[in-house]
C-alpha cells in the first residue's frame, strides 16, 4: 500500500485520491482519525496524509499513535492543516510528523513530494 | 420650663438653709456670685434668666430679715450679682462661641467626610465598570480574533477545493464526461458556500450598523414554517431524521420581515439537523396572550449548560477546532438573536445534553407590535445620526448609550459639561442628551449652546442604583416655579388618573403646601412626608412627586423608593429648579423600559 489519506473532507479526500490514483498510486482514504488509525495498521501504507481537524481522534493524536505504533513508525506522515500557523507546525513536529503541509496546496504540489517521498521518478 | 421651676427650686432652697442658720456671717452671701458664675457654663439662656431673677430676689432678702448692718449686706450682695452677671455674660459668650465654631468644624467635617465616602463610592464604581468594560472588551477582541481564525479556515476549504478540482481538470486530459461533470458540479457548489459565507457577514455588519432594510408585512406563521420545513426536508432525509411540524391552525397573523423570520426558522432547523444523528426535529408554535411562539426541538446532542447562552454571541461555535466542527460560519445564530430581538422578540435554547435541545424564540403580537415595528421601520433613517450622551455616570452613559446604539445610532460618551460642549464643537451632532442635571448653571450652558447651534437637546432620568443592580427612572419633570397647568398636564400624562392619592416628598414645608394647594385642587388626595424613610405604613399612593432636594438626596430617594416593593412601580416626578418647560423630557421606567425606549425615539424622531 503506497499512500493513505485521511480527511474528513469529502472533497478532499475525492481530489487527493483521484490526483495520486491517476499518478499510478496505491491509495486508500479514511473520513476520521479512528478510521485512518485502523486502516493504517491494517494496510501499513508508506505516506499517511493527515488532516489536523478531524472529529473523533484529531490529527496530532493520530499522528502521536501512528509514531508510537512500532509497526508503523517508519510510515512517512504529512500533517494537512487548514492554518499555516507557526505554533501547529510546533505541534506537528513535536507530535513526529515527517513533514507539514497547509491548505490550500495544488495536487501538483503533493504528487511532486510524493514522488521524491517514495524515490518515484518522472 | 420644666428647667426654670427645676433651678426656682434649687436657688430657692440654698438661702433658705443659709438664713435659717446663723445670719452673721457675711461670707456665706459670696455663695452667690460662685453659684451665679457657674451659670453660663450649663449653657442655656432660661438658666441664666432664672438665675439672674433670684440673685435680685434674694438681694433683697437681708431687708425683710432687719437689721443695721442689712444695707451693707444688700450693696454687698447687689455688687456681687452685678459683678457676677458681667463675667458669666462674659463667659457664656465665649462658651457659646466656641461651642458654635466646634460645631460648624463638625458640620464642615460631616458634610466633607460624606462627600468623599460618596466620591470614593462613584469612583469605585467608575474603576468596576472600567474594569467590566476592559474585560468585556477583551472577550469581544478574543472573539473576533476567534472570529478572523475561524473564517479564514471557512474559506480555505472551499477554496482549496476550487483550487484542486479546477488544475485536476486543466492537468489531466483524459477525464471521463462524468467525472469532469461531478468535479465542475463541486467547484460550483463551493463557490456557493463561499456567496454564503460572504453574504452571512455581511448580513451581520448590516444589521450591527442598522442598514438593514426591513419588510414590514402582515406574515403567516404558518406558511413560513411549511416553506422553512420544506426546504430543509432533503436535507433531513439524507440523514435518517424526520421532520415534522406542529403549527396550530389559527394563528393570529403577525407583523414582521416574512425572509428574516424564514432565516430564523432555516437557521434553527439547519443547526438541528447538523447536531442530530438520529431522531426526529420538530417545528412547532405556540399561541400566547402577548406573543407567538415558534419553536425548533431536535432529539441530538445537546448543549452544555455552560453554552446554552454563548452560543448566541457573535463568532461563537460549538466544539474546538481540533476535534472539529459542523459546517458553518459560527454567525447563524447570532444573526438569529439579532432579527429577533429586531421584531421586539427574545430568543434562548434549553437543552439537555444527550437528549436533545429545543430553540425557542417570540414575536410579539397585537399593539405592542405596531410600536415595536415604528422603532425598527427608523433603522435607515436613524443610521448614522449621531447622538452624545452626557452624565457623569459611567454606568447611567453605558445604558444610554447601549440602548440608542442596539436602536442604530451612532453616540458620543461625556462625563461632564466641558468635555460634552468641547465634543460639540468637534463633531457634528443631530442630538444631545443628558443626564439628571447637577445644577442650573451647567444645564444653562448647555442650553445656550444648544440653542445657538440649533441642536435638539432632552433631558432623560436614568439612576443607576449599585446595590439592588436596578435602574430606576422617574417618570417625568416638574420644572421650578412651579407652575399649575404643567404639573397637571405632567399628572395627567404619567398617571392617566383623573383621582387618586399623590404622595409629596419635601423637606420645605413651603413648597409642600404649594404642591398640595395645585394637586389637591385638580381633585387629588396628597400626602406629605419630609423624607423618604417616613413613608414607611403610609398607603401606597398613585404617584409620587420628589420636591426639591440636594441631588445625592434625590439619587437616594428614588433608589430607594424602587427597591421597595410596594413604591416600586409607582409613577415618580422629580422636581428640578430650572425651568425646564421648552425642554423635551423623558422618563425611562425600568419597569417599562421598553415604552421608555419608545418614547424617546418618538421624541428623537419629533425634534432631529
Amino acid at each position: 500500500m503506497d499512500i493513505l489519506v485521511v480527511d474528513d473532507e469529502p472533497y478532499i479526500q475525492r481530489s487527493l485520491s483521484f490526483v495520486l490514483r491517476k499518478e499510478g498510486f496505491q491509495v486508500e482514504v479514511a473520513s476520521n482519525g479512528e478510521e485512518g488509525l485502523k486502516k493504517a495498521r491494517e494496510l501499513k501504507p508508506k505516506v499517511i496524509l493527515l488532516d489536523v481537524m478531524m472529529p473523533k481522534l484529531n490529527g496530532f493524536n493520530t499522528c502521536r499513535a501512528i509514531k508510537s505504533d512500532n509497526e508503523l513508525k517508519e510510515s512517512y506522515v504529512i500533517l494537512l492543516t487548514g492554518k499555516g500557523q507557526e505554533i501547529d507546525k510546533e505541534r506537528a513536529i513535536k507530535e513526529g510528523a515527517n513533514e507539514f503541509m497547509s491548505k490550500p496546496f495544488s495536487p501538483k504540489e503533493i504528487v511532486t513530494k510524493i514522488r521524491t517521498i517514495l524515490g518515484v521518478p518522472k | 420650663m420644666k428647667r426654670f421651676y427645676l433651678f426656682l427650686a434649687l436657688f430657692g432652697l440654698i438661702p433658705i438653709i443659709f438664713f435659717t442658720g446663723a445670719a452673721e456671717s457675711h461670707f456665706r452671701y459670696l455663695y452667690y456670685p460662685i453659684l451665679v458664675l457657674l451659670i453660663p457654663l450649663l449653657n442655656s439662656n432660661a438658666i441664666l434668666q432664672a438665675a439672674v431673677a433670684f440673685s435680685i430676689l434674694y438681694s433683697l432678702v437681708p431687708f425683710w430679715l432687719g437689721g443695721g448692718y442689712h444695707v451693707y449686706l444688700v450693696a454687698t450682695n447687689v455688687f456681687s450679682f452685678l459683678l457676677a452677671a458681667v463675667v458669666s455674660g462674659r463667659l457664656s459668650d465665649i462658651v457659646n462661641k466656641d461651642r458654635e465654631s466646634l460645631r460648624k468644624t463638625a458640620d464642615t467635617y460631616h458634610a466633607l467626610t460624606n462627600s468623599l465616602n460618596l466620591k470614593i463610592m462613584n469612583l469605585q464604581s467608575e474603576v468596576d465598570s472600567v474594569s467590566e468594560r476592559y474585560s468585556h472588551i477583551q472577550e469581544l477582541d478574543k472573539n473576533k480574533t476567534r472570529f478572523i481564525s475561524g473564517v479564514s479556515h471557512e474559506i480555505r476549504s472551499p477554496l482549496s477545493s476550487i483550487r484542486s478540482f479546477s488544475e485536476i481538470l486543466l492537468n489531466y486530459e483524459d477525464i471521463d464526461a462524468d467525472t469532469r461533470k461531478e468535479f465542475l458540479e463541486i467547484i460550483k457548489q463551493e463557490s456557493e458556500r463561499l456567496t454564503q459565507l460572504a453574504n452571512e457577514i455581511l448580513d451581520i455588519v448590516r444589521i450591527e450598523s442598522g442598514k438593514i432594510e426591513w419588510h414590514m408585512d402582515a406574515i403567516d406563521i404558518a406558511e413560513v414554517a411549511d416553506t422553512a420545513i420544506k426546504t430543509m426536508l432533503l436535507l433531513a432525509e439524507d440523514k435518517g431524521i424526520s421532520l415534522e411540524q406542529k403549527i396550530p391552525g389559527k394563528l393570529p397573523p403577525i407583523k414582521g420581515d416574512r425572509n428574516k423570520i424564514l432565516q430564523v426558522l432555516l437557521n434553527l432547523v439547519s443547526n438541528a439537523i447538523k447536531f442530530t444523528s438520529q431522531g426526529k426535529i420538530t417545528v412547532g408554535a405556540e399561541d400566547m396572550p402577548n406573543e407567538i411562539r415558534l419553536y425548533v426541538s431536535d432529539t441530538g446532542e445537546g448543549v452544555y449548560p455552560e453554552e446554552k447562552e454563548k452560543i448566541f454571541d457573535e463568532f461563537y461555535r460549538i466544539g474546538d477546532d481540533l476535534t472539529g466542527r459542523p459546517k458553518g460560519s459560527g454567525l447563524g445564530l447570532s444573526i438569529s438573536k439579532k432579527i429577533v430581538e429586531a421584531h421586539g422578540g427574545k430568543i434562548w435554547a434549553e437543552s439537555q445534553l444527550g437528549k436533545g435541545s429545543t430553540f425557542f424564540f417570540t414575536l410579539p403580537k397585537g399593539a405592542a407590535v405596531a410600536d415595536e415595528y415604528r422603532g425598527i421601520g427608523e433603522f435607515a433613517e436613524i443610521a448614522g445620526r449621531q447622538v452624545l450622551v452626557l452624565d457623569d455616570s459611567v454606568p447611567v452613559r453605558q445604558i444610554m448609550r447601549s440602548a440608542l446604539e442596539s436602536l442604530g445610532y451612532s453616540t458620543l460618551g461625556a462625563g461632564s459639561i466641558n468635555t460634552a460642549l468641547e465634543v460639540a464643537k468637534a463633531r457634528k451632532l443631530d442630538a444631545i442628551i443628558m443626564g439628571d442635571p447637577k445644577s442650573e448653571d451647567e444645564f444653562d450652558k448647555l442650553r445656550t449652546f444648544s440653542r445657538v447651534q440649533g441642536i435638539p437637546l432632552f433631558l432623560v432620568s436614568v439612576i443607576n442604583d449599585e446595590k439592588s443592580g436596578l435602574q430606576v427612572a422617574v417618570n417625568g419633570y416638574i420644572s421650578k416655579p412651579l407652575d399649575k397647568n404643567q404639573i397637571l398636564s405632567t399628572i395627567k400624562e404619567v398617571s392617566q388618573k383623573k383621582t387618586g392619592r399623590v404622595l409629596i416628598i419635601s423637606d420645605d414645608p413651603e413648597e409642600a403646601r404649594n404642591f398640595q394647594l395645585l394637586v389637591g385642587a385638580s381633585g387629588f388626595e396628597t400626602v406629605i412626608v419630609p423624607d423618604v424613610k417616613s413613608i414607611n405604613g403610609t398607603k401606597p399612593p398613585d404617584m409620587i412627586i420628589i420636591g426639591s432636594l440636594s441631588r445625592d438626596q434625590v439619587y437616594m430617594t428614588i433608589s430607594s423608593l424602587r427597591a421597595n416593593q410596594a413604591t416600586k412601580k409607582v409613577p415618580l416626578l422629580l422636581t428640578l429648579n430650572i425651568l425646564i418647560r421648552d425642554i423635551k423630557c423623558v422618563g425611562l421606567n425600568s419597569s417599562e423600559y421598553g415604552k421608555g425606549l419608545n418614547k424617546l425615539i418618538e421624541s428623537l424622531k419629533g425634534m432631529v
